[in-house]
């Protein structure tokens, strides 16, 4: 039981974290890509946390580190042991019935996330192949008046995609802001910002109890494009911003007002950092953030680690007989 | 949507009349060489997957696109962008639509970017 609830605190001390430290740290627009980091692993820890603390729940003797045969063992005594009491018993269904529900709607919401978005790409590659024509070796343009860039990744294992432009896009940017949002959507590709967004986002809809994962995905939505902004040289900076600013005005309506704020916000974050760079994190800054993620990734298999020296199946089947009789 | 499909359908859209199957046929085999029937059967799955109306003439079908060109790359487009955008992770846009009070906001930012009153000095 107490280890139950230390894994639900870490899970909960992350959230936390998460939340009201790293949503509202400074330093993350100036290195998006260790906050994207951060964020992965504390959304990681938190799910690894919640699952373990519902393992110990319905069977408290129990821990991952050990042999095989001893867990089969040690199930088999620990169920014998929890049902033998009524409070046991429903302690230990509340655990079982937990671990399945996180484990089934995170599995399901991420697979579904992953069948939907692949569907949706092929049928609008499909689509687009009818009115299409190629501007580049990845960039084709669409004709029509308004202004849109967006990328289409290819798949599962690529890094590569195809851009597509419209024409009003095109014609109102200068070549030169053309090849600089092109690299932008580059990034995107390459970094495989679509499937961090698509996990972030099942992950939210998977537990919408724990608004943690809400943040999360916004955050990580916001930063990737961050991240992408980034694919450019410093000094080009400003005329990205003139881009953004240039297709923002043009590009058509497709959201209702109410969800323009949230998008506005991060628009002008990006803008901000472009028109002016703000000096990259220092070396003892990164190496910090950087063991901070490693701790977060590593802090539910230290707890496991610690919990299951001190009271491993020896300790659970063999010290407190008093339990079986 | 096949090469042969995207043939068709620029053949169908290039002209203004309504195209018998041995017009269309006609056209595409001034690039490569393509059976009757086989065009006939794209016309049959364009038809299917409602992409093409047809109507009877005499013993055969007429075919025309149920949308323009343009028509058709505006519901595209407006697919594309009603997707939700780059927080669905289907398609990564460059940048969304903002309403009034953030395009002021970003225009002075452009304008005069040291008296952005949110910025970080």
């Amino acid at each position: 039981m107490s280890h139950a609830a230390g894994f639900f605190a870490l899970a909960g001390a992350f959230m936390l974290a998460g939340h009201f430290g790293l949503g509202r740290a400074r330093w993350t627009h100036r290195s998006p890509r260790l906050a994207i980091a951060f964020w992965q692993a504390l959304a990681g820890a938190v799910v690894v946390s919640l699952l373990l603390g519902s393992i110990c729940l319905a069977l408290p003797g129990f821990s991952p580190v050990g042999t095989a045969g001893e867990i089969l063992h040690a199930c088999f005594v620990e169920l014998r042991r929890q049902y033998s009491t009524p409070a046991g018993a429903a302690v230990s269904a509340v655990g079982f019935g937990l671990f399945f529900l996180v484990m089934w709607r995170v599995a399901r919401a991420l697979t579904r996330h992953h069948r939907e978005a692949t569907l949706a790409r092929r049928q609008h590659r499909q689509a687009l192949a009818l009115v299409e024509s190629p501007l580049g070796q990845d960039v084709v343009v669409l004709d029509h008046g308004s202004a849109a860039v967006y990328c289409i990744p290819d798949g599962r294992r690529s890094r590569r995609g195809k851009i597509v432009v419209t024409r009003g896009a095109a014609d109102h940017l200068t070549a030169r802001q053309l090849e600089l949002v092109l690299r932008h959507e580059r990034v995107h590709l390459a970094a495989r910002h679509d499937r961090l967004v698509q996990r972030s986002l099942a992950l939210a809809e998977a537990l919408p109890l724990l608004p943690f994962f809400g943040v999360a995905h916004q955050e990580i939505a916001d930063l990737a494009e961050m991240h992408a902004d980034d694919g450019i040289e410093t000094e080009d900076g400003p005329e990205l911003a003139s881009a953004l600013l240039q297709l923002a005005v043009m590009t058509p309506s497709r959201v209702p007002s109410g969800a323009l704020a949230a998008t506005g916000g991060a628009t002008l974050a990006r803008a901000r950092r472009l028109v002016r760079p703000q000096p990259p994190l220092r070396r003892m800054t990164t190496g910090l953030i950087v063991a901070a993620i490693v701790g977060t990734g590593a802090a539910p298999a230290l707890l496991t680690a610690y919990s299951g020296g001190e009271s491993g199946f020896t300790h659970a089947c063999c010290s407190r007989p008093a339990l079986f009789s | 949507m096949g090469p042969l499909e995207t043939s068709v359908m620029q053949r169908l859209w290039a002209v203004e009349q309504p195209q018998t199957v041995r017009e269309v046929q006609e056209f595409i085999a001034a690039d490569r060489t393509i059976a009757y029937t086989t065009v006939m059967t794209v016309l049959d799955n364009l038809h299917g997957k409602g992409f093409v109306t047809r109507e009877r003439q005499g013993r055969a079908y007429v075919y025309s696109p149920r949308e323009t060109r343009e028509e058709y790359t505006a519901s595209l487009l407006g697919n594309a962008l009603a997707d939700g955008g780059d927080r669905r992770g289907v398609l990564m846009h460059f940048v969304d639509r903002l309403d009034e009070e953030a395009l002021a906001s970003l225009r002075q930012l452009l304008q005069e970017p040291g008296n952005d009153p949110e910025g970080v000095p």
